[in-house]
């Protein structure tokens, strides 16, 4: 057993140094650094985006990281010499096994453990899945072992070249598998890398694959395993012991077996309706049309959960986010509604509430306005006064009764109001509103907000009090604004 | 005439074309197999070009040191063996450029891409990835350039997501698009400048200048082969 570890830690070392497995791991963070940055910083959830990015890229560098070990004796001319070595092929080959799978999966550790670390420096807050940790590093292992028999089966350099953009399609065509021809099992969750695309901070992976594809990966990589020291024991006198890899065959065909099939009966989505599991949705395809027609229906909202715990505000108004994204997108938020919120405070319908749930198009329920965390979470490309106009939408939308959904005419007193609240709060300009009366498609109502913000804001408020139920039904024309000459 | 086939031929020799005759058809047959999965034939599209950019890490064989091996004590003098090299590349990328062309002219008219449109994506990709698999392979192993020309890939990519208004490669370009032309342009001099500087390297040390390299012009099995060598 000494002699079998001194031999891993030699192997392990050796590998630990082959560029082959760091190229990877340099594409893979700048990967994960390029997706990080496009979204806001949240633990649960970076945690993904660490294991999407370096999963594919690292197990196809430890697929060739794993096959140059098997390449290298040949080239050395050191397979001659380990044939005569008193120690059994078979002892050698676990020692190589195992210095591959603690390399390559410390080498995915070391990623993730950073990505979360940036993840936390940028104010990320959260609980780490890490079962993501562990599926990737089973991964890399069985990526690496993969390697190693390509590079022992075949002995061909280009071969064992082609092994890792092969292993890449292989993954890629069971994450494809949905949108595949002739394909209609939900083959995605086979892939030794999964690609999960729907995840909450709040509710995790939707559908969860995790607990199953751990298994699945662990029988694939005993089998594996079993396999390269089998080929090995064929090498030399001392066979591998029969009963110990019988047990091992048996276990890993069990687990691929009957975790494989949890998770092709698991479907391709889920969409959460409610605090309430049993009123989640399984979606098999792409979208679901059900779905999106109920968030498109004004009547609809998401019931209360009590997951949106990270709040800021004041007697106005609160905003509350999940825990994860931290109290300082409650607090930036709540910087961007509040001015306009004071001016509506006391109206009838003027949220109290900005709360974020995981599913919609920003609906409204009571005084509350909900914020679906999708949207808030990839704030790519929107500059900071976008980011603002963007909270700002989800108040005024339910302030003014309007859903996004809706189609609004031009006509609409709601899109007046919207303008003049801005004006009055500051986060537009008379310029600003001038330019946007030529290009905006609501052109004419920026002339009734200019009028009506040439009024003291008290004034115009105690003005559209009584109005203001017609004005959230839509039914109230631009001339009866306050200000608006007769 | 006769010697200069037979320069030639011992040149090309050490090179298992056999082996890349079969990875260029077996290319073929599976990229024409992947295409034609996808529901959505755009992403059979794509999936042709990356697979084009793949086809071109058969070029990494052409200069891998392990394609050559040290025979240093049979080299007489020393003598410029890019030409070596720039034979290897030649045939090559003459290899490689059929299947893509057949599989271009075959995919012709999917999703509103014409044939010469599918060329003119697909072959500055793959003249990239065989360029940067030759110069990478010829500096470390076959396994390190396969490597570097799909890290290079894969780099390119990324790069391009993130600062596409200025980023001058665009692995991904439509014709149409502002950068369909120069990605292209760009893609082929990149490519290049990756061969001369290959090319370079390896006249350089063919002249006794520098690397401490052992490439001879060809491995000599018998002694014709042997008094055929540049």
């Amino acid at each position: 057993m000494t002699r079998t570890a001194a031999l891993a830690r030699i192997e392990a070392r050796h590998l630990a140094r082959s560029p082959l497995l760091w190229l990877g791991f340099v594409l893979a963070a700048a990967g994960a650094a390029l997706e990080m940055s496009w979204f806001l910083p949240a633990l649960a959830g970076d945690d993904l985006l660490a294991y999407r990015n370096s999963g594919l890229l690292l197990s196809s560098g430890a697929v060739l990281a794993g096959a140059w070990l098997a390449l290298r004796d040949q080239t050395s001319g050191a397979a001659e010499l380990v044939a005569v070595t008193p120690t059994a092929p078979w002892r050698l080959q676990r020692a190589r096994l195992g210095s591959v799978a603690v390399v390559t999966a410390g080498v995915f550790t070391f990623g993730f453990a950073a990505a979360l670390a940036v993840s936390a420096i940028r104010g990320g807050r959260g609980t780490p899945d890490l079962r993501l940790l562990a599926d990737g590093a089973l991964a890399m292992v069985l990526g690496g072992w993969v390697g190693l028999a390509v590079g022992r089966l075949t002995g061909s350099r280009m071969v064992s070249l082609l092994a890792a953009p092969v292993w890449v399609v292989v993954c890629f065509l069971f994450m494809a598998g949905p949108s595949l021809r002739g394909i209609s099992l939900s083959v995605q969750h086979l892939s030794p890398v999964l690609n999960p695309q729907n995840h909450s901070a709040a509710y995790g992976l939707l559908p969860d694959p995790l607990w199953p594809h751990l298994a699945y990966l662990l029988g694939l990589t005993v089998l594996v395993g079993g396999m390269l020291l089998v080929l090995a024991s064929r090498d030399g006198s001392q066979r591998v012991p029969l009963r110990p890899l019988l047990v091992a065959a048996v276990a890993g065909l069990v687990l691929v077996g009957a975790a494989g099939a949890r998770l092709l009966a698991l479907p391709d989505d889920l969409v959460v309706l409610g605090p309430d599991r049993a009123s989640w949705q399984p979606v098999q395809g792409e979208a679901d049309p059900q779905a999106e027609a109920m968030f498109a229906d004004p009547g609809w909202s998401f019931p209360a959960d009590d997951h949106a715990r990270a709040c800021a505000g004041d007697t106005t108004l609160s905003v509350c986010v999940y825990p994860a994204y931290g109290q300082r997108l409650a607090r930036d938020m709540h910087k961007a509604i509040a001015p306009v919120a004071q001016l509506f405070t006391g109206l009838p319908g003027a949220p109290t509430l900005v709360r974020m749930v995981p599913v919609g198009m920003g609906s409204c329920r009571n005084a509350e306005a909900q914020v679906p965390e999708a949207w808030v979470r990839e704030p790519a490309g929107r500059s900071d006064q976008q980011t603002r106009s963007f909270y700002l939408g989800f108040y005024l939308n339910c302030a003014l009764g309007r859903h996004p959904a809706d189609e609004h005419s031009a006509e609409d007193a709601r899109a007046a109001v919207d303008f003049w609240a801005l004006l009055a709060s500051g986060m537009l300009s008379r310029q600003e509103a001038h330019r946007e009366s030529s290009e905006h498609s609501a052109a004419a109502a920026i002339p009734a907000a200019l009028a009506m913000a040439e009024l003291p804001a008290d004034q115009v408020r105690a003005e559209l009090a009584p109005n203001w139920t017609r004005l959230r039904a839509g039914t109230l024309p631009i001339a009866e604004l306050p200000g608006q000459r007769p | 005439m006769t010697t200069t086939l037979a320069l030639a031929r011992g040149r090309l020799r050490p090179v298992p074309w056999g082996w890349l005759a079969v990875l260029a058809a077996g290319w073929l047959l599976f990229t024409n197999l992947l295409t034609a999965a996808p529901r959505d034939p755009q992403v059979g599209v794509m999936v042709f070009r990356w697979a084009a950019l793949l086809l071109g890490l058969g070029g990494t064989v052409l200069a891998a040191p392990q394609t050559d091996p040290p025979r240093d004590l049979l080299r007489a003098a020393p003598v410029p063996r890019w030409r070596t090299l720039a034979l290897r590349l030649a045939g090559w990328l003459l290899l490689g450029t059929v299947p893509v062309l057949t599989l271009a002219v075959r995919l012709g008219g999917t999703a509103g891409w014409a044939a010469a449109d599918l060329a003119r994506a697909t072959l500055p990709g793959f003249g990239l990835a065989t360029a940067a698999g030759f110069l990478a392979a010829s500096l470390t192993s076959v396994l390190g350039g396969g490597a570097a020309a799909m890290a290079a890939a894969v780099g390119l990519t990324q790069a391009a997501r993130a600062w596409p208004s200025w980023f001058s490669i665009q692995l991904g370009s439509v014709p149409g698009d502002p950068r369909w032309q120069s990605s292209r342009a760009w893609m082929v001099g990149l490519s290049l400048v990756l061969v001369l500087a290959t090319l370079a390297l390896e006249a350089r040390t063919g002249s006794g200048a520098g690397l401490p390299r052992r490439r001879p012009a060809a491995r000599p099995g018998t002694a014709s082969d042997a008094r055929a060598r540049p």
